[in-house]
């Protein structure tokens, strides 16, 4: 019988032949730097805050006009790289899903100018905030719709500090589907309260993105298919990086129709924070899981005291993998590996899967099997040990002992120390390998 | 003339797209989004696109020889008549090797 990889040698050189080229098309440069995740804006002079780091995005400019704080917003069509390999055609503000996040202080005067550059009216609603019913964003009820071309200006003064979202409500399941969020982070007056040497801020969503397809399907209600952490996929998203001992916030909103149960590797973590306000620290379970409902925001705070490369990722399996069958028949179990050679002769390509289980999908794509096109591997990421086997809601904190203060950079991967790496047993003795050298990983 | 056009059609239209199908089925299987079963259809598609193209030559040298039958003598096939250009050697399946009686002797002739 042919090994796996002579097939695959067969298949591409068919597929070369006869296969309708691959429509893929790679992020350019605007495209690149709008999915990375940019620096924080430090706190103005006389703030007294952690600027908010928004993952595989950025933080809103704005300017002081008489005392009061102006942002612009520009809802538009974007096009957004979920992970190199696949770019999503999306809708957004200023170059991005999801949009800037606005950082303000409680008690600001605000004033939120937004422009729209969309083929059909929008609003913005800013979830969770107080404010008064005419700025509250909801189109016909609120306010008349901003047409194509016309800007409004919403203005209030934030009178509480927390975590919030912004999002259309106006053909809002349709500009949600596609990608239509932000975030706007409200930090205390008091310099004193709630501070944090690292904060972190990121957006649940799902989306259905045929394969070979491009744009998401916004009718779709259950059956998503790409699940993301800030309108990206593992291995697109950045690591979360913090300096051993650090206290580290992580504020999580959830625009998807589906709750995620978001859990943490390595720490235990207390939800300090929701949409609604402040958790009282007597109501502040320790947690490692936490379920994020539908519309909903949780914040983490935990000490980083332990050096390592963590996993936090949505506990529902399924939404740690891009695209996959989910009607595809059950194989596992099932002898079918006997029957290649014979369909072989029909599909020179073919390859059974499935039988032992569905690792064997990571060899295919190590090999470089083709997929349709403008699509990614259902699981993918390679780490020091080999293949994560991994997508959608997956990302890393890494914690170190030597960061600098402020430096959010992917340090690389974590170097075990000897000896703390877990082992394979030979010859039966459970003694460990050389400790001086170890498995110590590589550095990327 | 239509036995001619349909040859044709299996030729510059039928055949290639079924070959696409096929290996755009394919990757549709390498990245488990659909089961073997839909990819073995998708390649008794192509089987049977290749039979009725089969029997679509026949139907034409049948039709050739009894023109010609009834002129009393061979003629020069026709070249000029725009979109209808009949086969100028006898049928060979164009991309996968098709087979002419049945699916099983498919194999053999690869092995």
């Amino acid at each position: 019988m042919m090994t796996r990889r002579e097939i695959l040698k067969g298949s591409a050189a068919l597929l070369a032949g006869g296969a309708v080229s691959a429509t893929f098309r790679t992020a350019d440069a605007a495209e690149k730097a709008a999915a990375s995740t940019k620096p924080p804006i430090p706190a103005p002079p006389g703030g007294h805050y952690t600027p908010v780091v928004t993952l595989n995005g950025g933080t809103l400019p704005w300017k002081m006009e008489d005392g009061v704080k102006v942002f612009h917003l520009i809802a538009e069509p974007v096009k957004r790289e979920f992970a190199p390999g696949m770019m999503v055609n999306c809708w957004g503000y200023n170059g991005s899903t999801p949009g800037p996040t606005i950082e303000a202080v409680e008690g600001d005067r605000v004033r939120l100018m937004v422009t729209n550059r969309l083929p059909e009216h929008t609003t913005i609603h800013w979830h969770g905030i107080f404010l008064p019913s005419g700025m509250d964003g909801v189109g016909g009820l609120s306010q008349p719709h901003i047409k194509p071309g016309e800007t409004y200006v919403y203005e209030f003064t934030l009178r509480q500090h927390g975590t919030f979202m912004y999002h259309p409500h106006a053909d809002e399941m349709l500009q949600v589907a596609v990608g239509m969020m932000g975030m706007f982070i409200v930090h205390p007056k008091n310099p004193q309260s709630r501070g944090v040497d690292r904060d972190y801020c990121f957006m649940l969503h799902a989306w259905d993105v045929d394969p070979g397809t491009f744009t998401p399907r916004p009718a779709t209600m259950t059956e998503f298919n790409m699940w993301t952490f800030n309108s990206r996929v593992f291995p697109g998203n950045d690591p979360m990086v913090a300096r051993t001992g650090e206290r580290v916030r992580i504020r999580i909103a959830n625009m998807s129709m589906h709750d995620h149960p978001i859990h943490l590797h390595g720490f235990n973590f207390r939800v300090t924070e929701t949409d609604g306000g402040q958790v009282p620290e007597t109501a502040q379970l320790p947690e490692v899981t936490v379920n994020i409902p539908v519309g909903a925001i949780r914040v983490l705070e935990f000490i980083a005291n332990e050096p390592g490369d963590w996993s936090i990722h949505c506990h529902k399996s399924h939404h740690t993998m891009n695209a996959m069958g989910h009607t595809v028949p059950n194989m596992l179990g099932v002898r079918h590996s006997d029957l290649d050679e014979k369909i072989q002769r029909l599909l020179p390509g073919y390859m059974s899967m499935g039988e032992a289980g569905m690792a064997d999908m990571t060899d295919m794509v190590a090999m470089g099997m083709s997929l349709p096109a403008n699509t990614l591997p259902m699981m993918m990421g390679e780490g020091p040990f080999g293949p994560l086997e991994m997508g959608g809601m997956f990302t890393l904190v890494k914690v170190r002992d030597d960061l600098a203060r402020g430096d959010h950079r992917d340090p690389g991967w974590y170097q075990n120390p000897p000896g703390t790496v877990a082992w394979k047993l030979e010859d039966g003795s459970p003694a460990k390998p050389d400790e001086s050298g170890g498995h110590e990983g590589h550095s990327r | 003339m239509a036995t001619a056009k349909a040859v044709k059609h299996y030729q510059t239209a039928l055949l290639p797209l079924q070959q696409t199908i096929v290996a755009e089925t394919l990757k549709f299987y390498n990245g488990m989004l659909i089961g073997v079963y839909d990819l073995l259809l998708a390649s008794q598609s192509q089987i049977q696109t290749g039979r009725q193209y089969i029997a679509a030559n026949r139907d034409f040298w049948l039709a050739w020889t009894e023109l010609e039958r009834v002129v009393g003598g061979r003629i020069s096939l026709p070249t000029t008549t725009g979109a209808a250009e009949p086969p100028s050697t006898p049928p060979t399946a164009t991309g996968a090797d098709i087979p002419a009686d049945n699916a099983h002797q498919h194999g053999d002739t690869q092995s």
